[in-house]
């Protein structure tokens, strides 16, 4: 629509960049010049004796290494790095006796003074990056001294793929962490269940923290190139510091900051169109229409659907999906400085992102700004702020994506008046032509996000410090609705214009203070030790206004009140909840041999029953360096060996409402007299003092090793959790005058293995080659569900109606059940063959009747599918070789069902279209076949016909980029990326899957019904080119 | 700095300031008759009076049946159903929805600092509710639980587990309760027109000491209105049903239905169906519009009128005009001509001085036998109807009398011939009875036949009150299930 002003744009940005480019000597010279300063920090003790000792550290290849980490062993506090030239001079207090070396990507060394005063050091690489900084809840550890299972995603593989999302970037790349889009539309988000899923009713979707804000924060407020790291947190150790929300994992989003240096100006772009990934394969016309006539003749209808006339009219008849489907471009620019002194350093991001979706008439954009800026006032006082701005643009096509199999090939998009058709030719009733709904219809949602954390932090003892966060995280959601008296449906049934305005607002606060203390006791006792109290508001106010009778279209949206002040509504809701927390942890190393954790938080609630207010999430872990002993270390095969264990608790209270616990009264009407409707105020929910979060209990057993200084590492990790106090909305005895209440009942359990693997094939100077691999499997099963021993989450069918999403005892999360299908019944002797008491006619199904009682019925429902995967995972390759790069991305999932709702519906001959596949139905003239009969009245109920295998292998992401160096061009820059990159570029799909996304859930991120596809957003194969620009 | 406050417990309230706490509501006159209108809204609600209700009572009897047996509602009508029909549970449900609520708003409004009136209008007709809700649950399903405290989270385990208590028990409540009522309630309600007054709490007493079989006290009662109330008989049968005058002075106690504001459905039950009529669509009066002549009378019933029955054409519609006669008899009191909306506006009309006059007569009948006294109240009825005054009848030639004259003074209206079956405990007869005169009926279609055989064939004595809901039992096991279920 307004494509173009959108492109002109992007034009101008573009011609402003290449301004600024000219411009850039002068200004990058300015720059150094304003951030030029003089050290301030100077050692902090002062030390009477000291031995001065230099050196120089360098690679094997000779190439000196900057920013060597070195201290002294026994003074941890005393250290520096290496400079320009590799080189550094240390003044080693009396007593000091072995300098630690230690760089990102080296193994780390231990050298022993004895006397010199010149110390070089040749640095041997560490494949394995043990000295790698990890971060964790309120802190960070090096992966050497890691005692719980996190993981850490390689962001820059990870976003080479373009997404509107982070969340969408991560899939597949973590072991135990399954990430789902819930549809193929640009902004969607994702489902993700990390070691299987802990809940039924209260939500699985792990915990975000941004840069140390804790919830409060819509990811998609995020621009994915700002992120520095993300890290997965999976095991108890790991999450019980996040207490009564961390159960489902966490998902640790740290993003740029600015480093030590001259200004660093990157300006990256790229541009990239869509098309539909895989088309789902129905009818065409001629064959459609047969099959329309056959279900006519099925039903016993003389009349048929279509007679040669129609026939004629017809033509070749529609194709919705060409119809509602197009190429669809995306862009994106980003520009970002960052930089700093010892004492200041700043990191300064734009970014616009604008993608079209493949539906035609869907836009989405995302325009974002971030400062992240540190100083450092004395030794004794830092600080530094956050601050995030985004405003994204969603209008989604308006209509469902259900059109491409609703609409048959017998409608056409046009009448020959040119006027859009609005009915089905069968049968007459409304056909919501798609280009009609998006030229009548408007729908605008605009999200303005404001993020902001301050910290300070103050020294009080070189090893003892205290910061304080204050965080505020504003969201304001604005959605224009309307539609139009015109929209032909409304226009056939003299239905006006109705509009709608809803507004809401989120605030969430956030304070943290954190007390940190590092203490040494001799060289073999080293502790951290962690203690603090949070404190976090979160209030949401929205107000809706509607009208159902707008006399006038003039206005739109604005033209509420021309309307009927009866037909004019106003809604208005608050909620709000406080959590108060203590949080504290003891990190102690034995040694560098042994390691311990013991975490614990105690989180306060205004949402718990005032008799559980309070919850309590302890976990203890252990960590052994076995690599450190000498009988590993004369095995001389493990080049690193660790194994960890770790068992604890963490919660989840998500699905607990804010006021749940609350007696309420609700609000309605009725009659009493008075010449029209009265305010009603009722009972609406009975109060539970007692209720709480759901409690997650979880074992973990890790081991990680690796051989060929590193070259090749694996880590694997084995899981039990057992979730009691599963919210669960319970049936009450209704003589009570309530008939329900949220209560702790119900308990479940998940067991699985997570595995990843890393090798370096080769890393030289002009080649390398690095592939990582992960694979992962979990167990569910339902252990307890209140009183029930099953419970019907979703059911089907016509005549008979079946259930096909059941919670069942013994059972996981996410089967399907219904009838199981044989085959289709070929002719009448087959069905008198089977003797079954059921009126069954040729060409309809043919049952396993489960409990041979001789007759089709409830009993007879099965399970028939299951949406868990046996195994999921992905596999990335890294090639560089000389300027070129190349990056290669696989995801897999093997195993999982889908169930396919349109499989239901395929008997409504007279209204939908039917997959390809249905050309082969039975009739008289073929009798051997699995498709059933256009009509088939028993095909109607849930059955495992509507089940299919939705494994996958897809090559997710393939990009090849190359390096053009500074000289090449002669000009003055750092360096300039190209690079090509395909998504979704080929799929291996099971030949059963029908639609189009094996990997999708049209019930969004509901648990109790996992694996539905009932055609949902079509995801996009997108090809792009891009550039990465540094100076 | 924030650490000093770590502890404190403040720190944790949040103030639900979109909820409505019942601790704190109740502080005005407009809130308490909020709270009245929520008790209403259980009962002018599609589980209840809206549709429920209606069908429960409206066809298991003698004088209307179905004109088909379909559907959801299949076990609900005929006699068919069993301790798992979904629509006992349904009712029970709402109704103790409805009391829980007439609960807390006793408690609640007794303690509101509001004008004594207006407390008095509102905790008078909470306490009036009650009876009437228990009045049907007794009829409905025999001992019930019995609550006259509100519900809430510390008392709730018990409330649910509490056992049935025996309906002389609730008789006893409900008689305190009508007392309660008559002496808080005013006797008219101005602009709120349908709420309770003191002489809808004294029908109610009524009714209820018939059931009791204490005549002394529902003679009492009926004299109370006729000689005290503004109530009376209006002089024109047909004024009673004009829909311009719903509130007129016959009517005692009546629910207020508003055009398409409760699922109800009504008018679409009892509205004759042009297809079903094979009357040509051209011919069709405009109240054919949205029919499904589901609820027709009995032939034998609508042709038992007095020819000179001023009765018979507000009850009984069977042509459109001589020339043009229908195969079913429809219930014409039961719609507006004017209005062919499913979820009609029509009033659910409950006591009226028509039913008290003949109560009067019946309680006097049985206590002192056929004395003048009795006669004079049923001919008051009989004369407005146009026919002659009876005389000379002993007690059970009376006796009959009286119920044949309910049947026709009230049909379609109010409960009262399924309740008035069963208080009298010849509902199986009747419907026997009815069968058997239908067959000797020239019955033009045959779903009448079928489904009053449908009843014959399925009442058992037991199942004159309904079945316990079984899925009420597994949550509360100390509720037994009614003998025969």
């Amino acid at each position: 629509m307004n494509y173009k002003y959108i492109k002109s744009n992007y034009l101008v940005l573009i011609l402003l960049f290449g301004l600024w480019f000219l411009a850039q000597p002068v200004w990058s010279n300015s720059l150094e010049n304003d951030f030029k300063f003089r050290p301030l920090i100077e050692a902090l003790d002062e030390l009477s004796e000291q031995t001065i000792i230099s050196g120089q550290v360098s690679t094997e290849s000779g190439e000196p290494l900057i920013g060597v980490n070195i201290r002294v062993k026994e003074f941890p506090t005393v250290g520096t790095t290496t400079d320009i030239d590799g080189s550094y001079t240390l003044e080693v207090p009396d007593g000091g006796e072995t300098l630690i070396f230690s760089y990102l990507g080296f193994q780390r060394e231990e050298v022993s003074i004895a006397g010199q005063t010149t110390i070089n050091l040749t640095m041997m690489e560490d494949f394995a990056n043990l000295e790698e900084i990890v971060v964790t809840g309120y802190g960070t550890i090096t992966k050497r001294d890691l005692t719980g299972a996190i993981a850490k995603i390689d962001v820059e593989e990870a976003v080479r793929a373009p997404v509107s999302r982070i969340d969408q970037a991560i899939q597949g790349r973590v072991s135990g962490v399954q990430v789902t889009s819930i549809s193929g539309q640009p902004g969607a988000g994702t489902t993700i269940r990390i070691r299987g899923g802990n809940s039924i009713n209260a939500g699985n979707e792990p915990l975000y923290v941004v840069d140390g804000f804790v919830g409060g924060i819509d990811i998609s407020s995020l621009n994915p190139n700002d992120i520095e790291s993300i890290e997965v947190l999976k095991d108890a150790s790991a999450l019980s510091i996040y207490g009564a929300r961390g159960s489902n994992g966490v998902i640790l989003i740290t993003t740029k900051k600015g480093k030590e240096g001259r200004a660093n100006v990157s300006f990256s772009s790229y541009y990239g169109v869509q098309s539909l990934a895989r088309k789902i394969e129905l009818l065409n016309t001629r064959d459609f229409i047969d099959w329309a006539n056959a279900g006519e003749a099925f039903l016993g209808n003389a009349e048929a659907a279509f007679t040669p006339e129609d026939i004629s009219q017809i033509g070749a008849g529609t194709d919705w999906q060409d119809v509602v489907t197009e190429s669809a471009p995306m862009y994106n620019a980003q520009l970002s400085i960052s930089g700093g002194s010892q004492k200041t350093k700043y990191y300064l991001s734009a970014n616009y992102f604008d993608q079209e979706g493949i539906l035609v008439g869907n836009e989405y954009n995302r325009s974002q700004l971030r400062l992240n800026l540190d100083h450092v006032f004395s030794n004794f006082f830092e600080m530094g702020t956050s601050v995030n701005l985004s405003r994204i643009v969603n209008i989604p096509q308006n209509f469902g994506v259900g059109i491409v199999y609703d609409g048959q090939p017998a409608i056409p998009v046009f009448l020959e008046d040119g006027s859009y058709s609005v009915e089905y030719p069968i049968n007459g009733i409304n056909f919501n032509n798609p280009l009609a709904q998006n030229e009548f219809i408007e729908d605008e949602r605009f999200t303005n996000q404001l993020y902001t954390n301050t910290y300070l932090q103050l020294n009080i003892l070189p090893k003892l410090r205290f910061r304080s966060t204050f965080g505020a995280s504003l969201r304001n959601f604005k959605r224009n609705q309307f539609t139009s008296s015109q929209l032909p449906t409304r226009l056939r049934s003299g239905v006006p214009a109705s509009g709608s305005v809803t507004n809401s607002d989120r605030v969430s606060y956030l304070t943290e203070n954190t007390l940190n203390y590092d203490l040494n006791l001799g060289t073999r006792h080293r502790f951290n030790l962690l203690g603090g109290f949070t404190y976090q508001r979160q209030q949401t106010e929205q107000a809706q206004a509607i009208s159902d009778n707008i006399q006038n279209d003039l206005l739109s949206y604005y033209g509420l009140s021309l309307s009927n002040p009866e037909d004019t509504r106003t809604i208005t809701d608050f909620d709000a909840f406080r959590i108060s927390s203590l949080i504290g942890r003891i990190n102690y190393s034995l040694a560098d041999k042994y390691l311990l954790t013991l975490t614990a938080r105690r989180d306060g609630s205004s949402k718990f029953g005032e008799n559980n207010r309070y919850a309590f999430f302890p976990s203890v872990a252990l960590a052994w360096r076995l690599s450190e002993e000498g009988f590993i270390q004369d095995m001389n095969l493990f080049d690193h060996l660790k194994l960890r264990l770790s068992y604890g608790q963490s919660g989840n209270s998500n699905g607990i409402g804010s006021f749940q616990r609350f007696q309420t009264l609700g609000t309605g009407f009725s009659s009493i007299g008075s010449g029209g409707r009265a305010v009603a105020v009722f009972n609406s929910r009975l109060s539970n003092p007692d209720l709480k979060w759901e409690t997650t209990d979880q074992f973990d057993v890790g081991l990680e090793f690796g051989f060929l200084d590193g070259r090749l590492s694996f880590e694997v990790d084995f899981f039990y959790k057992e979730t009691k106090d599963l919210l669960f909305t319970r049936e009450i005895s209704s003589q009570t005058g309530f008939t329900t209440r949220l209560e702790n009942v119900g308990s479940l359990k998940n067991n699985g293995v997570d595995f990843l693997a890393n090798a370096v094939i080769a890393r030289k100077k002009d080649f390398a080659w690095d592939l990582t691999f992960n694979i992962s499997t979990y167990k569910n099963e339902i252990l307890e569900l209140g009183s029930e021993n099953s419970i019907v989450t979703r059911s089907h069918g016509v005549n008979v109606s079946n259930p096909s999403g059941q919670l069942i005892v013994g059972e996981p999360l996410g089967i399907f059940t219904g009838w199981n299908v044989l085959g289709v019944y070929r002719d009448q002797d087959q069905i008198d063959a089977d003797g079954l008491t059921n009126n069954y006619v040729p060409g309809e199904f043919r049952y396993e009747d489960i409990n041979g009682d001789g007759t089709i019925d409830q009993n007879d429902v099965t399970i028939v599918g299951n949406s868990n995967p046996d195994f999921y995972g992905g596999l990335q390759n890294t090639l560089t070789y000389k300027g070129f790069d190349l990056s290669a991305f696989f995801q897999f999932s093997v195993g999982n069902d889908i169930f396919n709702e349109r499989k239901l519906l395929s008997t409504r001959t007279q209204v939908d279209n039917a997959y390809a596949t249905y050309a082969n139905a039975w009739s008289d003239a073929n009798r051997d076949t699995n498709i059933p009969v256009p009509q088939a009245q028993n095909a109607q109920a849930s059955t495992s016909f509507a089940v299919e295998d939705a494994s996958f292998l897809r090559l997710k992401t393939l990009s090849l980029g190359y390096e053009i160096r500074p000289e090449q061009l002669g000009i003055n820059m750092e360096s300039l990326r190209v690079y090509v990159t395909a998504n979704n570029l080929f799929q291996l799909v099971s030949s059963e899957y029908s639609n189009y996304d094996p990997e999708v859930n049209t019930q969004g991120t509901n648990d109790r019904l996992r694996g539905y596809d009932n055609i949902a957003y079509p995801t996009a194969r997108t090809l792009l080119i891009g550039f990465d620009l540094r100076f | 700095m924030i650490l000093s406050s770590i502890s404190c417990d403040t720190l944790l309230d949040e103030d639900p300031r979109d909820l409505i706490d019942p601790g704190r509501f109740y502080q005005s006159e407009t809130d308490a008759v909020a709270a009245i209108t929520g008790i209403y809204s259980h009962l002018l609600n599609a589980n209840t009076w809206g549709i429920q209700m209606d069908i429960l009572f409206g066809v298991n009897h003698d004088l209307l049946a179905p004109t088909r047996v379909l559907g959801a509602g299949q076990q609900f009508m005929g006699y068919r159903w069993d301790a798992s029909t979904e629509r006992f549970r349904v009712i029970w449900r709402e109704l103790y929805q409805g009391i829980n609520d007439a609960n807390l708003t006793i408690r609640e409004v007794s303690k509101a600092d509001i004008p004594t009136d207006a407390k008095n209008e509102a905790v008078g007709e909470a306490t009036f509710l009650r009876g009437f809700m228990y009045y049907y649950m007794v009829a409905m399903f025999g001992d019930v639980p019995l609550f006259t405290e509100p519900t809430t989270g510390d008392n709730f385990s018990m409330t649910g587990q509490a056992p049935r208590t025996s309906v002389n028990a609730i008789y006893q409540q409900i008689i305190q309760d009508c007392q309660q009522a008559e002496s808080l309630l005013p006797d008219k309600h101005s602009t709120q027109k349908s709420r309770a007054t003191k002489w809808a709490a004294t029908a109610l007493k009524m009714k209820t000491y018939l059931w009791m079989n204490d005549y002394a006290g529902a003679k009492t009662a009926a004299m109370d209105i006729i000689q005290n109330s503004s109530h009376k008989l209006l002089s024109e049968f047909a004024d009673i049903f004009d829909p311009n005058n719903e509130f007129n002075d016959e009517i005692i106690y009546q629910f207020d239905f508003l055009t398409d504001q409760v699922q109800t459905n009504r008018a679409a039950r009892f509205s004759p169906r042009g297809q079903d009529d094979g009357v040509a669509a051209a011919d069709r009066p405009f109240v054919f519009t949205l029919g499904f002549g589901f609820f027709t009378l009995f032939k034998s019933f609508a042709n038992s009128y007095a020819e000179n029955d001023l009765r018979r054409a507000v009850s009984v519609y069977d042509q459109i005009n001589p020339d043009i006669p229908l195969r079913y008899t429809y219930l014409p009191k039961q719609w507006r001509e004017n209005e062919p909306r499913g979820n009609t506006g029509l009033n659910y009309k409950f006591y009226r001085m028509g039913d008290v006059y003949l109560n009067l007569a019946e309680a006097e009948n049985e206590l002192n036998g056929p004395t003048q006294e009795a006669f004079d109240a049923i001919n008051m009825v009989r004369n407005r109807a146009g026919v002659e005054p009876l005389s000379g009848l002993n007690q059970e030639e009376l006796r009959d009398a009286i119920r044949q004259e309910r049947a026709w003074e009230l049909v379609g209206e109010g409960n009262h011939r399924k309740l008035d079956l069963l208080r009298w405990g010849t509902l199986g007869e009747a419907l026997s009875a009815r069968l058997k005169a239908e067959q000797a009926e020239p019955v033009k279609g045959p779903n009448n036949v079928k489904t009053i055989q449908l009843s014959v064939d399925n009442y058992q004595d037991f199942k004159a009150i309904g079945p316990i809901p079984a899925s009420e039992i597994l949550l509360n096991p100390n509720l037994t299930q009614n003998p025969g279920y």
